[in-house]
C-alpha cells in the first residue's frame, strides 16, 4: 500500500486520526523549534530558540512566581515565575530526539542482531540470543546512573544509556520475525535460486518484518519519552536551566498539591503524547495485519 | 547424459525420541530432458525426496542415514556450504505444491524473475543491465504463455492467479536455466484446466531446455501425462519403476494395482470405484514390506522381510509375488 493511501486509511477512524494529528504536531513542532535552537547555537544568538515563544523560557521574574494557569499562562508559571508552556514547547525538540534516536538505534542494533539469530539459527543464534539475554537483564536506571556518573551529564550519554537497554526487545522481535519468515515458502525458492544468505536477509527477510517492528516501533516512541522524562525526572536528563519534561514533573511535585499545575501540567503533556504515539501505533498495526 | 542419480537413500526423522523411515534405499536416475514422476499418498516420502535433493531438508529433525544423491557427478550431501550455493540456481531450482507461499508478497514479478537473472548471471561471465535483464524475465514469461505478460510483471503476487504463480515459478526455472527441476505436487492447488495447461507448458520447457525433471504427484492420471518414468513410492521405498507406459498398462506391485484401480476411467463404467483398505501407518511395518496390513494379496512370506528389488519385464518390483528375495 501507498504512503498515502496509509495516511488515508488512518486518517478514517477517529483514534489513529487522533494520534496521527498528536504525533505530527509533536514532530513537527519539535522540527521547526529544534532547527532554530540548533542555528540560535551555532550562530551565538540563543534568543532565536524562543522567537516563536511568547517569552524566554530562562528569564526568571520573580513577581510572577506559581501564577496559576490562566489567559496568559496557559500552564501557569513555576517557582520563578517562568511561563510552563513557553517551557514545555521549547523542551519538545529534546524529548523528539531522544525517542526518535532511542527506538531508531533500538530498531538498528535489535535487526543486526535479531536477524542472523532468527535466520541463520544453531551457533549464530546462540551467542547472538545469550548476549541479548545478557543486556536484556540490566536495569535501564541503574545502568544510565552508571554511564552518567563515568561519563558526565550530557544528552548524549542519556540517549546511549538507553540505546543499550532498548535493543534487546527488538532483537528479539526481530528473531521471531525472522524465524516465522524463514519457515515460508519463498524463501526456500530464493535459496534454490541461489541467493546467499545475506542477500536473502537484506531482499526478504527485512522488509517482511518491518510491518511488525514499524508498529510496534510506533507504540515504543511513547515509551521512550517516558523512560526518558523518568531520568530526567530523577535528574539524570538533561542539565538545569534547560527545560525538560520529566525534569519540570519531577520539580515540580515540592510544589504538589498547591501549585498543582507546576508538576501536573508537564505530566498531562508526557501523557498526551505517549497515548498519542499508542493510538498511532495501534493504528497502523491495524492496517498492516488487514483488521478493518 | 545422466543428471541426476540417487541411490539406495535413506532418510530418518526424529520424532518424540524415536525414529521414523521417510525413505528407505530409494535409487532412480533422471536423464537430461527426461520427466521422472514420483508418485505416492501421503507419508509414502515422497515430498522428503524432493527436499533431500533440493537440500532443503532441515537437519534435524532429518537424518540422512545411508546413500548418495550424485548430481553432476559430485555426491551432493558432501559439498560444502560454499558449494551448495553453486548447484543451487543454475544448478537445481524447484516449483513448489503452494503457489501462494511460494513468492515474496512485497516484491514485484517483474523483480523476482529480475533476481533470479542476476545469480545466474553472477554464475556466468556476462555481465546483465538492469533493462536487459528486465526485457529477458518478460520474454520469459511470454514463454510459459501469460498473455498479457508486461502487466502481469509490474503486478505483485496476491493480485494474480495461483496457476498464473506457478507459470511464473517456471518464468524463473527458465531464468535459472537448472539442469534439474523438482516439481513438488505443482499443480495440486490448481482447478484441472489451469493443472493441464502447466503440464503442456512444462512438457514444452523441458523439450526446449532438455533439463531434467523430478517430478512429485500423488495424482497418477497427472504423472501419466507428463512422466516418462515412474517410481511409485511406498512406506518410504520404491515399490515399482519403470517406463510410465509399462507402470500404467502393465502394473505388478499390488500397491500399483490398487492406485490404478481407483482412478476413475472411461471404460470401466460398472460398478463401485475401487479403493486400497485401509490407511498407511508406519509403526510394526520396518522388518516387513510395508504394504502388508493393507494388500489383498498378503501372505506368510510378505512378513519374512523386507522384500528386495527385482526386475522383471523391464520393471523394478518389490514384492514377494515376482521373487522371494529379502533385503539383509
Amino acid at each position: 500500500m501507498s504512503f498515502f493511501g496509509t495516511l488515508k486509511k488512518l486518517a478514517s477512524k477517529p483514534g489513529p486520526l487522533l494520534g496521527l494529528a498528536i504525533v505530527t504536531a509533536f514532530y513537527g513542532w519539535s522540527l521547526v523549534e529544534g532547527l532554530l535552537q540548533l542555528v540560535g547555537s551555532l550562530i551565538h544568538t540563543p534568543s532565536l530558540g524562543w522567537i516563536l515563544l511568547q517569552s524566554n523560557p530562562f528569564t526568571p521574574s520573580l513577581s510572577n512566581s506559581l501564577l496559576p494557569p490562566s489567559l496568559s499562562h496557559i500552564m501557569g508559571t513555576d517557582d520563578l515565575g517562568r511561563d510552563i508552556w513557553t517551557r514545555v514547547l521549547y523542551a519538545a525538540p529534546t524529548d523528539a530526539l531522544v525517542s526518535t534516536v532511542v527506538v531508531g538505534g533500538g530498531v538498528l542494533v535489535g535487526g543486526l542482531i535479531g536477524i542472523p539469530a532468527g535466520y541463520l539459527g544453531g551457533g549464530v543464534e546462540e551467542v547472538n540470543m545469550r548476549f541479548t539475554d545478557l543486556f536484556l537483564a540490566f536495569p535501564a536506571l541503574i545502568l544510565a546512573v552508571a554511564i552518567e556518573a563515568t561519563f558526565g551529564r550530557q544528552l548524549i550519554y542519556a540517549i546511549l544509556a538507553l540505546v543499550i537497554v532498548w535493543w534487546p526487545s527488538y532483537a528479539r522481535l526481530f528473531r521471531a520475525e525472522a524465524l516465522r519468515i524463514r519457515g515460508l515458502r519463498f524463501i526456500d525458492a530464493a535459496l534454490l535460486s541461489g541467493l546467499s544468505n545475506r542477500s536473502i536477509m537484506t531482499r526478504h527477510i527485512i522488509p517482511s518484518s518491518l510491518n511488525t517492528v514499524l508498529s510496534y516501533a510506533t507504540l515504543d516512541l511513547g515509551n521512550s519519552i517516558l523512560v526518558y522524562s523518568i531520568l530526567s525526572f530523577l535528574g539524570l536528563g538533561v542539565p538545569a536551566p534547560a527545560p525538560e519534561w520529566g525534569a519540570m514533573t519531577s520539580l515540580g511535585l515540592s510544589y504538589f498539591p498547591q501549585w498543582w499545575w507546576y508538576s501536573m501540567l508537564p505530566g498531562v503533556v508526557i501523557t498526551v503524547i505517549v497515548i498519542g504515539a499508542a493510538l498511532l501505533g495501534d493504528g497502523i498495526r491495524d492496517i498492516l495485519t488487514g483488521v478493518e | 547424459m545422466e543428471v541426476l542419480r540417487v541411490e539406495g537413500l535413506t532418510v530418518d526423522y526424529k520424532a518424540g525420541g524415536g525414529q521414523v523411515h521417510a525413505l528407505r534405499n530409494v535409487s532412480l536416475t533422471i536423464q537430461e530432458g527426461e520427466i521422472v514422476g514420483v508418485v505416492g499418498e501421503s507419508g509414502s516420502g515422497k515430498s522428503t525426496l524432493a527436499l533431500a535433493v533440493s537440500r532443503l531438508l532441515r537437519s534435524p529433525p532429518a537424518i540422512q542415514r545411508s546413500g548418495r544423491i550424485v548430481f553432476r557427478g559430485s555426491d551432493i550431501a558432501e559439498l560444502l556450504p560454499a558449494k551448495i550455493d553453486n548447484i543451487r540456481g543454475t544448478g537445481i531450482f524447484m516449483v513448489f505444491q503452494d503457489p501462494f507461499l511460494s513468492l515474496n508478497p512485497l516484491m514485484k514479478v517483474k523483480d523476482q524473475i529480475v533476481e533470479a537473472i542476476f545469480v545466474r548471471s553472477k554464475h556466468g561471465s556476462h555481465h546483465l543491465e538492469r533493462e536487459e535483464a528486465e526485457r529477458e524475465a518478460i520474454s520469459h514469461l511470454k514463454t510459459v504463455r501469460i498473455g498479457d505478460a508486461e502487466d502481469v510483471a509490474e503486478r505483485y503476487p496476491h493480485q494474480i492467479s495461483g496457476g498464473q504463480i506457478q507459470r511464473v515459478m517456471l518464468a524463473m526455472a527458465l531464468a535459472e536455466r537448472p539442469q534439474l527441476l523438482i516439481a513438488d505436487e505443482p499443480t495440486t492447488a490448481l482447478d484441472v484446466t489451469t493443472q493441464s495447461q502447466i503440464l503442456a507448458t512444462l512438457k514444452d520447457i523441458v523439450e526446449e531446455t532438455k533439463m531434467g525433471v523430478l517430478f512429485v504427484t500423488h495424482d497418477l492420471a497427472v504423472a501419466g501425462v507428463i512422466c516418462n518414468q515412474m517410481a511409485v513410492l511406498y512406506g518410504g521405498m520404491v515399490q515399482e519403476a519403470g517406463p510410465t507406459s509399462k507402470i500404467l498398462f502393465e502394473p505388478k506391485h499390488p500397491y500399483t494395482i490398487g492406485l490404478i484401480d481407483s482412478v476413475p476411467s472411461k471404460t470401466k463404467k460398472e460398478g463401485p470405484l475401487t479403493a486400497i483398505r485401509g490407511s498407511f501407518n508406519p509403526v510394526g511395518l520396518e522388518e516387513i514390506c510395508p504394504f502388508t496390513p493393507r494388500c489383498p494379496l498378503a501372505r506368510g512370506e510378505c512378513k519374512k522381510g523386507v522384500p528386495a528389488q527385482n526386475t522383471v519385464d523391464g520393471t523394478i518390483v518389490r514384492c514377494v509375488n515376482y521373487g522371494e528375495n529379502y533385503e539383509s
